[in-house]
């Protein structure tokens, strides 16, 4: 991004005005953004200018004609109907594998051997998550022709497993494993509709429905995230709602992941806040113990963005390396940094 | 100088609660939001474009894509006004211009009188208007008239100063200077009564 005479930060203080009342041309208003984004007193002046200007807008309120009430709820339904099914984990399972498969695409040949973040090259990345889904697969009476005896349920032996059997074979030939998993996870998640049902088992454990997803979501997510590192571009979150169904189930797992850690704290809370495109707002139990915790009393108070969660959970970055906010007893909270990443499998 | 104020850094309870089921899909949250703040987003709509029927498209148009959104909005960022404002304004806002492409609009009045406000608004949104009316009165007349010729006329600062004849800066230092005006006797006036 060139420097140009707009980004000057004295010009843009001179714009915020304007900015707040949608008064600035489109590329002045992208420059504006930029610098919001990098300067918080701006971002915290735009927000007061913004609040100004609702007020004023609110000197003209008018109730608009009753009909109007009935047509805006219709039309709100229409389109979740033709657009977001209500079953967001199953969107983002799907959505999370088909980006996977296209960013694949991308690789160049002569970069199928280059390691990632895990120290799997892209070639064995992939055989790596064929051997995933295909694990669940067989789970639900699936299993994929060319690796149904290999049976491991750790996914580290299991990998090894699979990168034997396609040793020297095309790339395309665990893509083509993957993509029959995939499609067959698909269709028994559509058909077991987002009801708990019984448990599958994957990774050699017995988990619901959503369990499973959600951990193959988040994997394939962070592992095209790995992909993209090797072709030099950033990475892509999920869709807000896919984001919000992933972080939604990491932080409803913390009480679980705590015990799992040694660090349940039975009668107390936490709120997460969770800030950007797809976070939200909980109070869990510190607890797997704890039944409905009172939301409004939390002991600790910890608010980060939606993304780097989402990261820490998977291990992409660290306690050190993750920027938040928390109140309340220290110890909790480093407790709470600590059980976070408790189901990253790799 | 703090954000403390006009912005509203704690949520109030209800804009958490609407949110979350919002997100959840809740038909029901969509209707109670509607139902608090149609007046407002409409009316603004209303105000910049003067047009019954496109003004009540934006109204839709905004509230479905709080249906379609609600994570969009960030209670840590500012009220559910504050944003639903920026979405309505930015709306008409585009409408405005568009039409202005096509064809030179007619003259509108820009001095068009004020519409009174719904008594259904309420009863703070209608104590704060008056308010505001009062900041904007007290405002200098050269800060005002930049104003309203942006916010409400829909026109860029560089139209705002050739409407009124003045150089560029002049008139994005007179929306920058006549807004924080504005913020800050809202601020005088007490905290925490703004969300």
């Amino acid at each position: 991004m060139g420097v140009t005479p707009v980004d000057d930060p004295r010009d843009l203080d001179e714009l915020l005005g304007a900015y707040a009342l949608d008064a600035c041309d489109p590329d002045e208003a992208a420059a504006v953004e930029r610098y919001l984004a990098t300067s918080p007193e701006a971002a915290d002046e735009v927000a007061r200018l913004r609040a100004a200007a609702a007020w004023i807008g609110a000197t003209e309120a008018m109730a608009p004609p009753s009909a109007l009430r009935a047509a805006v709820l219709d039309a709100a339904r229409a389109r979740r109907g033709a657009g977001a099914s209500d079953d967001p984990v199953l969107d983002v399972y799907v959505e999370e594998t088909a980006r996977f498969d296209a960013v694949v695409d991308d690789v160049p040949a002569d970069a199928l051997d280059t390691p990632t973040f895990n120290g799997l090259t892209v070639r064995d990345l992939v055989i790596h998550v064929a051997a995933q889904h295909s694990m669940l697969a067989a789970s639900i009476g699936q299993p994929i022709a060319g690796v149904e005896d290999i049976i491991d349920t750790d996914i580290q032996a299991r990998t090894t497993a699979f990168v034997a059997r396609f040793d020297g074979r095309p790339v395309d030939d665990a893509r083509a494993v993957f993509a029959r998993a995939v499609a067959a996870v698909r269709r028994w998640a559509q058909t077991t509709g987002a009801a708990p049902d019984a448990p599958v088992s994957l990774f050699g454990l017995d988990l619901e429905r959503e369990t499973a997803l959600v951990e193959l979501a988040f994997e394939i997510w962070i592992h095209a995230d790995d992909v993209r590192r090797v072709l030099d571009r950033g990475p892509e979150p999920p869709r807000p709602a896919g984001l919000h169904a992933l972080a939604d189930w990491s932080v409803r797992a913390l009480p679980v992941a705590l015990a799992v850690t040694g660090h349940a704290h039975a009668g107390r809370t936490v709120r997460v806040i969770l800030t950007g495109d797809g976070g939200g707002d909980w109070v869990v139990p510190l607890s797997p113990e704890d039944g409905p915790v009172d939301a409004t009393t939390p002991d600790i108070v910890f608010t980060t963005d939606v993304v780097d969660w989402c990261l820490l959970a998977a291990e992409r970055i660290t306690t050190g390396e993750l920027r938040f906010s928390a109140a309340g007893d220290r110890a909790l909270v480093d407790d709470v940094l600590g059980a976070v990443p408790a189901f990253a499998t790799l | 100088m703090t954000g403390q104020g006009v912005r509203d850094i704690r949520p109030s309870e209800w804009e958490g609660d609407v949110r979350a089921r919002l997100v959840a899909g809740d038909e029901a949250a969509l209707g109670e939001v509607y139902d608090q703040f149609s007046s407002f987003v409409h009316g603004l709509a209303l105000r910049v474009i003067g047009d019954d029927r496109a003004a009540e498209d934006v109204t839709q148009d905004v509230f479905v894509s709080v249906w379609e959104k609600p994570a969009a909005f960030e209670p840590s960022r500012g009220s559910l006004r504050t944003w639903l404002a920026t979405l309505a304004h930015r709306r008409a806002v585009d409408y405005v211009r568009r039409e202005e492409a096509r064809r030179r609009r007619a003259q509108r009045d820009a001095n068009r009188p004020a519409t009174t406000p719904d008594v259904e608004e309420m009863a703070l949104a209608l104590v704060t208007a008056e308010r505001v009316r009062t900041a904007l009165d007290t405002l200098p007349d050269e800060q005002r008239q930049a104003i309203h010729l942006a916010y409400f006329g829909g026109k860029t600062y560089r139209q705002v100063a050739e409407v009124l004849g003045i150089p560029e800066g002049t008139a994005k230092s007179r929306l920058r200077l006549g807004l924080r005006r504005v913020a800050m006797s809202l601020e005088a006036e007490g905290a925490g009564a703004w969300a």
